[in-house]
């Protein structure tokens, strides 16, 4: 709790420099301080939800999202956009942003998710096995390998030992569940948290022998970044016990 | 030989028009703007369908309370002040449309009529030209010919000599006078030298003629 | 006085409006010059020339001249029917066509989902019959002819209003049949505006992105089409992205060029 409180001191500082005000503005932190987060598209619903605990926590502070693509979002940020943390659903896409010298610090790892393999609620091809996907005559979808929840789809596929034959080679997860959700397709890899909040409109197949393949999410704060304090301390909120619970509730595994 | 008589009723426009042209013979259609003129001329043509009235051609009925001959099947030939002419084909080509109707089979013989009929209307020289690259007189000659061929019992002429120069128009009212012989013809006109030359009877639209419900 | 050439006075609009209209015309070429001058020169044969792009520039070839066919067949009679018939709900019906026009083409690529998707509206008595739609360059084109349609019925009714009925009705005087009166003189009379109007489909269908990826998936070869190749290889190689959106706007820009810079044909 005193620390809690010191944080919000600190903050509460960070709040208020270039202000003219002096000390007194420490009692009213109105001095509303925008934090940019650049969010893979993944996080979308879990990191609004770990935002507004952030907000709560720290009065005068709006937490603002970029949700994309995680290479566009890399692409976004080399390109100078102003952002004061980025939260990948890669490391290898984490790994560019660090080449490029957009990262201070090293990138923490603070989540990690797995592939899982769903069907519309009906499951029309009868499936009950990841070979069973790959059969010929199923209508399959899958991410393009040229994203991250494809590289992982490449993993999964090459420890099973199977040969996938997807119709469809998606740009994004989400657009892999649309497929399914729409009973498009007899079934679709996509991630565990994307199953988990779809809910009902997806048959989750099989769970346990999908898993093989994990995607560890990494975060880190930006170089850029002119409120270097906050963004540490939301990076640290993320990695801390209550932002840690919330990615366990949507799915999300330990990184 | 077809004479025409009809009464073309429409309210709308505050018409009421009714006439008789003998067979062969031409009627000048008189009246100030706006009393119809062009109304009587449309609904003669097929372009537009009175509310009540009537018009038969020779025997055959053009529209009445019951029945309504689309303008295709009327064999009426309408040149309007405007010579319409058909931008894509040459003057020729135009004169040839309507051929087919008049019974004219086979390309070559299509051909050959058309060539014919500029050479009477004074512009055969032109065969071969687009409507855009002729005069306003040219064009009006053409558009006499292409109605002309398709040879119709009657014959609408709305303002035909009004767009033309001052001084082509005595030669194409000379032209009209010569190629309307013996066909049945409706001229529509508010220049009285067109009437004399050209029409061996007029009629004369009163503005606002009253207008009467159609009797059964 | 040097002038040896007589000429008309051009009426000028006022200088300050001339400088916006400067400024309109860069926000429209700016992007397209920084995408020219982005590109790697050195890359770019190779890049243009990989089994991925090749494919995906056949395959939108392919499908964005069977949707322009398309949209031919059904776009004139439906031109004609909005502007020469009469009907009740005829003004609703011609803002109606022009739908997909101001929807996001993902929201017309979910509507084709629904029509026309295995559980669709249309699609499910189709799968009963055997016939997937779902993942096949079908669908590619469909979705193609969804979003370039209007293009063509716009430019069409433009033509056929302007032109108005005269030409048609003289037709009709002179005893030809609806059928002739369509193919000699209405269909040519069009020309102009139909040669613009399958141009901009055309392009339109070349550039269809969203309702694709929505309704069709993306598969080399089958469904990805160049916008979707781009939109994939960002995700890698940003680079190919540059190159391969450049290819579609030297494509996009011969295909107007070839519409809107030759010559207008002179119809008195």
């Amino acid at each position: 709790m005193r620390r809690a409180l010191s944080a919000l001191a600190a903050v509460s500082a960070l709040a208020t420099t270039g202000c003219t005000g002096g000390p007194a503005a420490q009692d009213s932190p109105a001095g509303d301080v925008t934090l940019t987060v650049f969010a893979a598209a993944s996080l979308s619903d879990v990191f609004e939800e770990i935002g507004e605990d952030f907000e709560a926590e720290h009065p005068g502070v709006t937490v603002r999202f970029n949700v994309a693509g995680s290479s566009g979002l890399v692409q976004q940020i080399t390109a100078g956009a102003p952002a004061d943390v980025f939260a990948s659903a890669d490391e290898p896409t984490m790994a560019r942003a660090v080449s490029a010298g957009a990262v201070s610090g090293e990138p923490r790892p603070f989540a990690s998710n797995v592939l899982t393999l769903v069907t519309p609620p009906d499951n029309p091809a009868g499936i009950t096995s990841l070979a069973d996907a790959a059969a010929e005559g199923v209508d399959l979808v899958v991410c393009a390998p040229q994203v991250p929840c494809g590289s992982a789809t490449a993993t999964l596929a090459g420890d099973a030992g199977l040969a996938l034959d997807p119709v469809s080679e998606e740009s994004s997860v989400t657009d892999v569940l649309g497929k399914v959700t729409s009973g498009e397709a007899d079934a679709g890899l996509v991630y565990v948290t994307d199953a988990t909040r779809a809910g009902e409109a997806v048959h989750t197949v099989d769970p346990d022998r999908a898993r093989s393949a994990v995607n560890t999410y990494p975060i880190a704060t930006l170089a850029d970044s002119e409120r270097a304090g906050l963004a540490e301390a939301f990076v640290e909120h993320v990695l801390g016990t209550q932002g840690q619970e919330v990615l366990r509730h949507a799915g999300f595994g330990h990184p | 030989m077809t004479g025409l008589d009809c009464r073309v009723v429409v309210p709308e426009r505050e018409v009421d028009v009714a006439f008789a042209v003998p067979a062969g013979q031409t009627l000048a259609l008189l009246g100030a703007n706006g009393t119809g003129k062009s109304t009587v001329l449309d609904a003669l043509a097929g372009w537009l369908r009175p509310e009540s009235g009537h018009a038969t051609l020779g025997t055959e009925v053009l529209f009445d309370g019951g029945s309504w001959v689309p303008a295709r099947h009327r064999r009426v030939g309408y040149l309007t002040q405007d010579p319409q002419l058909f931008p894509h084909l040459s003057a020729e080509a135009n004169v040839a449309y309507g051929l087919d109707r008049a019974g004219v089979v086979g390309r070559a013989a299509r051909r050959r009529v058309a060539r014919e009929w500029l050479e009477r209307v004074g512009v055969g020289h032109l065969a071969g030209r687009r409507p855009h690259q002729l005069s306003g007189g040219q064009a009006q000659r053409t558009a006499i010919a292409r109605v002309l061929a398709s040879d119709p019992r009657l014959v609408l002429l709305d303002e035909p000599l009004s767009s033309l120069d001052a001084q082509v128009v005595p030669q194409v009212r000379a032209l009209l006078a010569e190629v309307l012989t013996g066909r049945t013809t409706v001229l529509v006109t508010h220049h009285a030298a067109d009437a004399e030359a050209l029409a061996h009877c007029t009629h004369r639209i009163a503005r606002a003629d009253p207008v009467h419900p159609p009797t059964a | 006085m040097p002038a040896s050439v007589t000429r008309d006075v051009p009426v000028r609009p006022p200088r300050a409006l001339t400088v916006i209209g400067v400024l309109g015309g860069a926000a429209i070429l700016l992007p397209f010059v920084a995408l020219v001058a982005g590109v790697d020169l050195t890359r770019l044969p190779r890049l243009l020339t990989s089994p991925a792009a090749l494919d995906a520039l056949g395959l939108s070839v392919r499908t964005s001249l069977a949707a322009t066919a398309v949209c031919l067949v059904l776009g004139i009679p439906l031109a004609l029917t909005l502007t020469r018939l009469e009907f009740p709900g005829r003004s609703v019906a011609r803002s109606l066509v022009l739908l997909p026009l101001v929807v996001p083409p993902v929201v017309g690529g979910i509507a084709l989902t629904e029509a026309f998707g295995r559980r669709g509206l249309v699609g499910e008595h189709l799968h009963v019959l055997g016939l997937e739609i779902a993942f096949t360059s079908t669908a590619v084109v469909m979705a193609q002819v969804f979003v370039s349609l209007p293009f063509l019925v716009v430019a069409l009714e433009g033509s056929l209003q302007t032109r108005g009925e005269a030409h048609e009705r003289t037709a009709l005087s002179l005893g030809a049949s609806p059928a002739r009166t369509f193919r000699t003189v209405t269909l040519p009379l069009m020309a102009p505006g139909l040669l613009a109007g399958t141009v901009l489909t055309f392009a339109r269908a070349l550039g269809e992105f969203g309702a694709t990826i929505t309704f069709a998936g993306s598969m080399q070869g089958t469904t990805r089409t160049l916008p979707l190749q781009v939109y994939l290889e960002r995700e890698t190689d940003p680079e190919a992205a540059v190159a391969l959106s450049l290819l579609l706007v030297v494509v996009a820009l011969a295909v107007i060029t070839l519409a809107y810079g030759r010559k207008r044909v002179t119809i008195s």
